[in-house]
């Protein structure tokens, strides 16, 4: 993996981080001769960028590596960046008033080592209570909704178990309706978010939640893995600029940047039709009054555990 | 459960009303729409959450008013609505108004958190950072971002739908 920023302290942060999860990193302080060092590569990697930098390395060939916009303002700009170049996967917060998001990094590191999604859980402290939970119709969303809503009113209150309750709300809205398709790939109930839906057990959520006193964590999971990189910058670019609806998928197509609005990250693990991950943290020390500090988003896919067809 | 809409009439072509709990893609605005109404004024203050679906129903509603000729006041929103007025473009309609709105303080060294009314009806005001604990009289701190948190006043967004 590669490190670009002329910002040593960040730099080295960052490769501390990635280091820790079994990752060689490689520092570079110019896009350019990052650049060069992957294109010399004979193994695509991820390039974890500067925004200082940013605009000007996503413009060059990085021979099929993927990059990572580091971010210390929340600017709807970069979304837009990762909508227009299919290469960016991600934004990473990193903030003088925030704690350094080694967490994030760490797992961003493992991602690529592993090359699979961390479990649900893997982002709390060891110790921590998880709950995980099947979702098959829409009675049992609204209580889990409600669920959530009790845990996080016990764990850190009421403004942020609202929060929470949104979150979970959005998540599972997307699992139980945009995600199930067909044999041919035709979306199953996007189309009316009215209509109750009954889902069979093979096709159901699982809703995975829990925290640590620092961070919660809301994880849902569903079995289709349809989730498009391009969708999700897309619509957290529109809600962070336009706030315009996008009802071409049968929603509202807001909410990406709900989710966005209350976390402090959001990963999306994708094995393409096997299995979508969405995992958001909600920081429980950050004061909710800075709401502007940038978060992160970050989208990695998979390849495909299920052996060949002969 | 979807939020509950209270009605009264106050006078002729005067409708109150109340929103209550949560707003989803089930909640029925159809008794907010009623005919020859010229001035709607509905009060905000117990809605805990709205979901995406529930601000594309709002959405609706709203336009609907507004075909209707009707004028819309909304008093009293909350914090969750304030989020969706920064957010989503026309959220009260191009030719509604916000008469109130309510702001969250919370004490960090005890805890207690208070929520007050702000009045808009003169327009944009300072909302202060700080205020003494009615509790312990420490510092409470505005809970949302106070250089944004009443920007829906001063930076419309472009209704539209893709």
């Amino acid at each position: 993996m590669l490190v670009v920023s002329q910002d040593t302290p960040l730099r080295k942060a960052i490769a501390r981080s990635l280091t820790c999860s079994g990752v060689a990193a490689v520092e570079r302080d110019d896009a350019e001769s990052a650049r060069e060092h992957a294109l010399a590569s004979s193994i695509p990697g991820l390039a974890i960028v500067d925004a200082a930098q940013f605009d000007r390395a996503v413009r060059g060939d990085w021979n099929h590596w993927w990059l990572i916009c580091v971010t210390r303002e929340q600017d709807p700009r970069w979304f837009e960046v990762a909508v227009e170049h299919d290469i960016v996967c991600g934004i990473v917060g990193a903030s003088e008033d925030l704690p350094f998001p080694t967490r994030q990094l760490v797992s961003v590191g493992r991602r690529l080592v592993l090359r699979r999604a961390p479990p649900p859980s893997a982002p709390l402290a060891w110790g921590h209570l998880w709950h995980e939970r099947s979702v098959g119709d829409n009675d049992a969303r609204r209580e889990r909704i409600d669920e959530v809503h009790r845990f996080a009113e016990d764990v850190c209150g009421g403004r942020m178990a609202g929060k929470a309750a949104d979150v979970t709300d959005e998540l599972l809205m997307n699992a139980m309706y945009d995600a199930p398709v067909d044999g041919s790939g035709t979306p199953l109930y996007a189309h009316d978010r009215k209509s109750p839906v009954q889902l069979e057990p093979e096709q159901r959520p699982v809703l995975g939640y829990g925290a640590d006193g620092d961070v919660m964590v809301l994880t849902v999971g569903d079995p289709f893995g349809r989730l498009k990189r391009r969708s999700v910058f897309e619509s957290m670019h529109r809600g962070l600029t336009t706030g315009q609806m996008d009802t071409s998928g049968g929603g509202a197509g807001l909410g990406m940047s709900i989710i966005y609005r209350n976390c402090s990250s959001v990963f999306f693990d994708v094995q393409r039709r096997e299995h979508t991950q969405v995992s958001v943290m909600m920081d429980l020390v950050r004061k909710p009054r800075r709401g502007d500090l940038p978060r992160s988003v970050l989208f990695f896919e998979y390849p495909s555990r299920r052996p060949k067809q002969p | 459960m979807s939020a509950e809409i209270e009605t009264r009439s106050s006078a002729p072509g005067v409708l109150h009303a109340k929103v209550r709990g949560v707003i989803d893609e089930h909640t029925d605005f159809s008794p907010l729409l009623p005919a020859s109404v010229a001035t709607l004024h509905v009060d905000t203050s117990e809605v805990f959450r709205i979901n995406s679906m529930g601000v594309k129903a709002w959405l609706d509603w709203v336009h609907s008013v507004e075909r209707a000729g009707s004028r819309l006041v909304l008093y009293d929103c909350p914090p969750v609505l304030v989020g969706q007025l920064n957010m989503i473009a026309g959220f009260a309609g191009r030719l509604g108004r916000v008469a109130s709105v309510r702001a969250p303080w919370v004490c960090e060294a005890c805890g207690h958190g208070i929520v007050e009314r702000i009045d808009l009806t003169h327009g944009p005001v300072a909302i202060p950072q700080t205020k003494p604990c009615p509790r312990c009289s420490n510092a409470m701190e505005f809970e949302e971002v106070g250089e944004v948190y009443l920007d829906f006043l001063r930076v419309p967004k472009t209704p539209a739908t893709r």
